[in-house]
């Protein structure tokens, strides 16, 4: 059980994938205009990453080095079809707001970014542990981004109204731009945190997904972008 | 007509970065420098225009007669991991000095959101084959662009980057400035 | 030999085994999905014409540009029909239906789909919006004072967005003219 905390502390605060660690950027730019399609997304991600995590643990004798990634991927667009299937029969509506970005959970880089540094290294308890830190803390910050959005730009909470008829909502936060903004500011506050606590700033990065090119740790470079 | 505005609605109002969302990670990690900005960007263009035509041919010469669409996540992804080693074989046996300026790039844009979404795309739009292509040479344009024009910005801003609170350095002030664009891009809407 | 061939023989067999697991999922789903999307649409059917009990689609002249017609009847009489046509919006096409009675007055407006402008365009898939054409018999106009019958007031901000909705509502009346006048077989 001190392994499960110690994964849920990582996922949730410490190697928080998307405020600490600025992973699987698109999805969470694209789909929080709302609280309720930031955790829609959130808990889709969660549930393949559990599965993805579950299966390649198991099976990671068997994969050679040089198809690891290309059978990764397989597994992982196998668990994405399978959601996209089950959010289209119970939650059409989920799945007519959410889109595309469906499909497009196989190329999140926080799914094959853990795969790659946990799961092929580690048991099968040990990475379910991981997927439910990592996932909830993904799905946490999809939430409070879309929370946030909601907020300011619609004066709506999951639906329901939450600011004084009178205040007029900045409309720009639901749009496009208004993502990039809100994240920016959103990042730049989780680092004023860890400056004050710990007087510097952790490094983000893709981890050993190799997504991010030349600023990437993985890539040999700092990750300062 | 139809072509041109197919084109210019993918490359400047639906942009694929700044308001669909799409490859926003290779938009914020290979912008700080001009010239690897304008590589990844003709890596990006060549390949999706490539991976659209095979995904395309895919979709509707085996998925679709077989009745198994369901399966075009998978076979999409794979098509476009074979295409991108394809294109780097192909590459480095007979341009190799493109090579050398492009290679590094190729390995990224397997898991590029960019090029897969593209390819979802053409399929739910409904497409026919020009159109895809038409398509998708407007997505890696618009993507061309945006990276392109970024990487410009983030050029002269690293200039004064000391001016900066700590904060705010480095990806928080890109997302910001990437805000701005987007608001900029939002005037191309309703042009067409 | 194994060596150079192993990996690949692996990779195809992880494909191989996730495509049939695959199948069967689909398989399981694939009645489900169809039953919700059914229950969709027979819910929009249902809001955009109440008075009707049942729909029956009806085989269309290529030349109305619409997506569908159905026709809504109670028990075996002909109470209206909803049409569904797709009006170029703001963003990209927004599929509306529209129910229609009898005489020709809109009984309901449903958005199926949109991609305009969140908290402009947007707002014309809300209720409020939607309910100020129930009533109208057409042709509707877009005006920016004070509406009167069939005049729809423009959204703020989003008139292009308003002026679609009233011409994919003015088409589907004429569909219905059409489809009433030209006595469908």
């Amino acid at each position: 059980m001190k392994l499960f905390q110690e994964r849920l502390w990582a996922g949730l605060i410490k190697e928080n994938p998307v405020f600490v660690q600025a992973i699987g950027m698109c999805p969470v730019l694209a789909v929080t205009s709302s609280a309720t399609n930031g955790l829609g997304m959130g808990l889709a991600v969660l549930a393949v990453l559990f599965c993805s995590n579950a299966v390649i643990s198991l099976i990671r004798r068997f994969i050679p080095a040089t198809v690891r990634i290309p059978s990764f991927i397989v597994i992982i667009a196998g668990f994405v079809t399978i959601v996209q299937f089950v959010t289209e029969a119970w939650t059409p509506g989920l799945n007519r707001s959410l889109g595309i970005f469906i499909p497009l959970i196989v190329v999140n880089c926080l799914i094959l970014g853990r795969a790659e540094a946990y799961a092929s290294k580690n048991g099968l308890m040990a990475s379910l542990f991981d997927a439910v830190g990592m996932g909830l803390g993904f799905a946490a910050a999809l939430t409070t981004l879309g929370g946030v959005r909601e907020i300011l730009g619609a004066g709506t909470l999951f639906g329901r109204a939450v600011l004084p008829s009178g205040a007029q909502p900045a409309l720009v936060l639901s749009m496009a731009p208004g993502a990039f903004i809100a994240l920016g500011i959103l990042l730049a506050l989780v680092r004023v945190v860890q400056l004050r606590r710990k007087g510097s700033i952790a490094k983000t990065g893709c981890g050993s997904c190799q997504l991010c090119g030349e600023d990437c740790p993985s890539a040999g470079k700092g990750a300062e972008a | 007509m139809h072509w041109v505005e197919l084109f210019l609605g993918a490359m400047l109002v639906n942009n694929i970065v700044l308001a669909r969302f799409l490859g926003v990670c290779p938009f914020l990690g290979v912008s700080s420098r001009m010239g690897t900005a304008r590589g990844m960007g003709f890596a990006v263009l060549f390949v999706m225009t490539l991976a659209s035509a095979v995904t395309w041919l895919v979709y509707y010469g085996i998925l679709e007669p077989l009745g198994i669409t369901y399966l075009s996540t998978m076979a999409f992804i794979l098509v476009i991991a074979s295409v991108v080693q394809f294109v780097e074989i192909v590459m480095k046996k007979f341009w190799p000095a493109l090579y050398r300026s492009l290679g590094i790039f190729l390995p990224l844009i397997t898991t590029n959101c960019a090029v897969l979404g593209v390819a979802v795309l053409n399929v739910r739009e409904g497409f026919g084959f020009v159109e895809s292509l038409v398509h998708s040479l407007g997505t890696a344009g618009g993507f061309m662009l945006a990276l392109i024009l970024f990487a410009g910005l983030r050029e002269r801003m690293a200039e004064t980057a000391q001016d900066v609170p700590e904060a705010l350095r480095g990806l928080p002030l890109s997302l910001v400035t990437a805000g701005l664009m987007a608001l900029a891009f939002m005037g191309f809407q309703g042009i067409i | 030999m194994g060596s150079t061939y192993r990996p690949a023989l692996i990779l195809l067999i992880v494909t191989a085994v996730t495509g049939v697991l695959l199948g069967f999922i689909q398989n399981l789903t694939a009645e489900p999905i169809r039953l919700t999307r059914e229950r969709e649409r027979a819910e929009a059917l249902r809001r955009a014409l109440p008075e009707a009990e049942t729909f029956r689609p009806v085989e269309g002249d290529p030349s109305w540009a619409v997506v569908s017609v159905e026709e809504g009847l109670a028990g075996d009489r002909l109470v209206g029909y909803c049409i569904t046509v797709d009006a170029p919006g703001y963003g990209d096409d927004i599929r509306l239906l529209v129910g229609v009675d009898g005489e020709g007055t809109v009984t309901g407006l449903e958005v199926l789909s949109h991609a305009e402008t969140p908290g402009l365009g947007a707002k014309a898939a809300e209720e409020p919006f939607r309910a100020h054409f129930r009533g109208m018999t057409g042709p509707v106009e877009v005006t920016k004072q004070q509406p009167g019958p069939n005049e729809i007031e423009a959204i703020s901000g989003a008139t292009i967005t308003t002026r679609a909705v009233a011409d994919g509502v003015n088409r589907a009346l004429d569909v219905f003219r059409q489809v009433k006048g030209g006595g469908v077989s």
